[in-house]
């Protein structure tokens, strides 16, 4: 089938009556499903949802997949997404029977290998960030904001310093960071950043007060410089009685390089679907742990893993100080195996390794399109860096356009209008993933479209032209909502 | 040579030399030199690196440490059902188009994972029977409490009531989101009968109440009466809001018929493997009128340049990304491929297949809490209708000096994944010597008495009485 053939809705089929053959026969004792949930409590109808035979289904999925654009078919450069490689083997462990059939509540006895696997993890990501303990109940990254936000204010309620109220957040931060601190109850107090795209520490300064309860940091930030003064950073803050937050989006560009807990931050928390190869979904599952220093253990949400005297793990949920759970069962756990293979396959000169080549990269694409676009921020990037599409302006060209034609090159495009502080912003983050001739590739792609911009912009506005579907028409979508079928 | 990075040290070295950069070695100058960790003596030693078939062997053996549920028999539930999932799920989920890519931020190359999103939405409308959903939630528990914040927000109100037969550890995962929001919890005990529509009639929401939450089935597997807990929500101004498992409406009257606001619950009985607690997918479903108040990602359908029909993410000016603080939600990763596995599910078993595996999973399970409690070893605890999970306990003149985890650790050492112990930890209100059972369409009425057979094999064993 093309690509670009249309694939109905799953409901738009037209199934047959028909025996369902994918489960087994009823050989219990026949009853009246009304006597035994109330006639009262039956619905009414079947869902409707047709019946259809398994190829149908297989053909339906295998149609709508051929519409996407993965990471296996070429370079991603979201900024701050990290679209590395998602290794093969790796699902294969998740799906291992002794793992994916485990079912949470199962007695300690016969879980001991999951428990094992959350013990292992935690200590290798704790020696990766420079913290004392982690958690792993967090399901995502802004869901780690949100827990570590609520450490924080426990940390500040527990000595009984009630008005830090407000949480600082530089303007490039992720809109997550700001809407994370809202529902904790938490005030924002943006801060600008430097002309040099960094903290500025007289903005910082002014922040700061007796009711300052943390800052949070991306470092390397969104504009994927690293913050010089952060020492100066995590020393103020401290000294005003905050905390410091980091947000991990970025942590790829350090690993093994540089820890967070050593510049100063007392909880930081991980996208282990960044920085840790575990597949990006669509957008979800993901996993957002965070790590804390010892001060803020006993805040920890339950559960925890803990071990008897003789060595046998187990759950701890008695934790009195404990800020509570934030979600169902303890982990999503099956993600957290795909990090941890991760970190075992590479080791520490793996990690190293990661990390230098992602800036590596990064740093060579940057230098080969400084010359067709406006490089804001001429500080040496790490793992990713903005650039601007306002030189093709003048050309009735947007950063969409340029990323919209970058398709019909054959490329995901980078992140676009992000960070806010950049008009037409461009943010690029290669990962370590691309060898020299993708780089290369994209980037001759890049120049290509500059120069199309500047001779035949109608391309660009129109682009991209060889995919399932054009530029939808959004406006419609939000003014006259179809939301389902 | 495999490996993750297709560069080494040296092709970096000649990449950079040739844009006329700075060597490798001087790529981390921009970090402060004591931030450094100083390679190999001054630097943490993570374990590996591991080859392949040595990184096989090290998780296969953690994974041989455990006894997995789902290739044994289970009677386990307690918010995580051993369904069963056909092959074909697993096989569809693994074409990288659909688990590597990204949020569907770039519409035309993800018309993929966009129609999913759509087609999971379809999916919980037409099993709640409510007008709007959301692409998902990261599981149950947090859609819970994001409902609960959603009817603050519409209500202007900040009380809610919470049935205590919600699921525990949704209700502590409700007691850490609401507080810090100025949201007041109470949690408001069912009769003794184990109604508690009855319960909130005797005390019923007022001005002040935002919404009362309730789940049905409940923890318990009892279905609770949704249209009159809806029409005392209703009376005082609050929302209704249900928390439904989303096999068990495929037989349940649903919350669109019982007149509740939203629905929210776990879609893990459609598709998802137990996996130790997650990841699961959760959904939020609710009436047309609270769409600006929904957290999360919703996709919606409109058309491209050509008039083609295309999928996109709609209205967006709820979320995180464009209103930060103000807006609905932190969230904005969703739990995209579990939700398109639960679509597969529900596309693979069709009507028919649902009704099938939720009709035998309630049949199976009135079978077998009749069986347990003829043996005269347990009492029933409710006398009220229930769906594929139920509680009895121990009959104290049968069982001396055992709690059911006793009883857990004989059948796990025989191959058997016995009930949640309700005395302990994970049960919220401790029912002494309380076991809650679940059974599904995957056990077979040999399961069914393989576990009654263990139990009198335990009994004599120590000389009691059969």
């Amino acid at each position: 089938m093309k690509a670009d053939a249309p694939v109905k809705l799953i409901f738009e089929y037209e199934g047959r009556e028909a025996t369902c053959r994918l489960l087994p026969a009823d050989d219990s004792a026949p009853m009246d499903l009304a006597a035994v949930l109330g006639s009262e409590n039956l619905r009414p109808a079947p869902p409707e949802i047709p019946n259809l035979a398994e190829n149908q289904v297989v053909r339906h999925y295998t149609g709508l997949s051929g519409k996407n654009y993965g990471v296996d078919n070429g370079p991603y450069p979201l900024g701050s997404c990290t679209m590395k490689y998602n290794p093969k083997v790796h699902e294969d462990l998740a799906a291992l029977p002794g793992f994916a059939g485990v079912h949470p509540l199962q007695i300690p006895e016969t879980t001991q290998g999951c428990l094992e696997l959350l013990a292992e993890l935690e200590k290798q990501l704790c020696m990766i960030c420079g913290v004392d303990r982690m958690t792993f109940q967090p399901a995502a990254g802004a869901h780690g904001e949100l827990t570590g936000l609520l450490l924080m204010r426990a940390w500040h309620l527990s000595r009984n310093d009630h008005k830090r109220r407000t949480i600082i957040i530089p303007d490039t931060a992720h809109g997550t960071n700001p809407a994370s601190a809202a529902m904790v109850g938490f005030e924002i107090r943006e801060i600008r950043s430097g002309p040099d795209g960094m903290v500025d520490l007289d903005a910082l300064e002014e922040a700061l007060d007796d009711e300052t309860a943390g800052l949070m940091l991306t470092c390397p930030n969104t504009l994927g410089l690293f913050e010089k003064d952060i020492r100066r950073i995590a020393d103020r803050v401290h000294e005003a009685g905050g905390l410091l937050y980091y947000d991990g989006a970025n942590i790829n560009a350090i690993l093994m390089q540089a820890r967070p807990g050593d510049m100063g931050f007392d909880i930081v928390h991980l996208n282990l679907h960044k920085s840790f190869s575990s597949p990006h979904g669509g957008g979800g599952p993901g996993a957002g742990p965070i790590g804390v220093a010892s001060f803020l253990e006993p805040f920890l949400p339950v559960p925890v893993v803990s071990s008897t005297a003789d060595g046998r793990l187990f759950l701890d949920e008695q934790r009195p100080l404990s800020i509570g759970r934030v979600r169902g069962f303890h982990a999503s756990f099956s993600v957290l195996i795909r990090a941890y293979a991760y970190i075992l396959a590479n080791g520490t000169g793996g990690m190293r390794e990661v990390s230098e080549s992602a800036v590596a990269n990064a740093r060579y694409l940057q230098s080969r399109l400084s010359r067709a676009f406006d490089m804001p921020y001429k500080t040496p990037c790490m793992h990713e860096f903005v650039l601007s599409a306002g030189n093709l302006k003048p050309y009735g060209v947007s950063a969409m356009d340029v990323a919209k034609r970058l398709i019909d090159y054959g490329f995901h495009p980078p992140t676009v209008y992000f960070p806010l502080t950049v008009k037409e912003a461009m943010m690029i983050e290669p990962t370590e993933s691309e060898d020299r001739e993708s780089l290369d590739a994209l980037a001759e792609a890049f120049l290509a479209i500059a120069h199309e911009a500047k001779t035949q912009p109608e391309l660009l506005h129109m682009a991209p032209h060889n995919t399932p579907v054009s530029r939808p028409d959004e406006l419609r979508a939000a003014r006259q909502p179809v939301l389902r079928g | 040579m495999a490996g993750f990075v297709p560069s080494n040290r040296e092709l970096r070295a000649q990449m950079l030399s040739d844009a006329g950069l700075p060597p490798p070695e001087r790529l981390f100058d921009s970090v402060p030199q004591d931030l450094r960790l100083d390679y190999p003596d001054g630097c943490p030693q993570l374990d590996g690196p591991l080859n392949e078939p040595d990184l096989i062997n090290r998780l296969r053996a953690m994974a041989d440490r455990n006894l997995p549920a789902a290739d044994h028999i289970c009677f386990l539930g307690a918010g995580a059902y051993d369904h069963y999932q056909p092959a074909a799920i697993r096989h569809l989920l693994l074409r990288q188009e659909f688990y590597t890519s990204y949020t569907p931020y770039q519409p035309e190359v993800s018309q993929g994972t966009l129609q999913g999103i759509f087609e999971f939405q379809s999916l919980v409308c037409r099993m709640t029977d409510l007008d709007i959903a959301n692409s998902s939630m990261y599981d149950g528990a947090t859609a819970a409490a994001e409902a609960l914040l959603m009817a603050c927000r519409a209500t202007g109100r900040n009380r809610i009531i919470v049935a205590d037969t919600v699921h525990p550890h949704t209700r502590e995962v409700i007691a850490t989101y609401l507080p810090p929001n100025g949201g007041i919890v109470d949690v408001l005990p069912a009769d003794p009968d184990g109604s508690w529509a009855g319960a909130l009639a005797n005390q019923p929401p007022d001005e002040q109440t935002a919404a009362v939450l309730v789940q049905s089935p409940n923890f318990f597997g009892l279905i609770e009466d949704l249209p009159a807990i809806a029409e005392l929500a209703h009376q005082a101004g609050a929302l209704a809001i249900a928390g439904c498992d989303l096999l068990s409406l495929a037989v349940l009257k649903t919350p669109g018929q019982a007149g509740m606001d939203i629905a929210v619950g776990d879609a893990q009985s459609l598709g998802l493997p137990l996996s130790f607690g997650g990841p699961y997918a959760g959904y939020l479903a609710a009436r047309q009128s609270l769409l600006r108040r929904m957290p999360g990602r919703i996709c919606g359908e409109t058309v491209d340049r050509h008039g083609r029909r295309t999928f996109v993410l709609t209205i967006q000016a709820r979320e995180q990304h464009i209103r930060r603080e103000k807006a609905t939600s932190n969230i904005c990763t969703n739990q995209a491929l579990c939700a398109l596995a639960v679509t597969m599910q529900a596309a693979l078993l069709g009507a028919n297949g649902l009704v099938e595996a939720a009709g035998q999973s309630a049949r199976k399970a009135a079978a077998l809490r009749q069986a347990l409690c003829e043996t005269g070893w347990f009492l029933p605890v409710h006398d009220r209708p229930f769906f594929r999970e139920f509680a009895v306990r121990m009959n104290p003149e049968s069982w001396p000096e055992t709690t059911c985890t006793d009883l857990n650790r004989y059948l796990a050492a025989q191959g058997v994944i016995g009930g949640l112990d309700l005395a302990g930890p994970a049960a919220g209100s401790a029912i002494p010597g309380g076991w809650l059972l679940a059974v599904t369409e995957k056990r077979r009425q040999s399961d069914m008495d393989c576990l009654i057979d263990l139990i009198g094999a335990y009994r004599r064993d120590r000389g009691w009485k059969s």
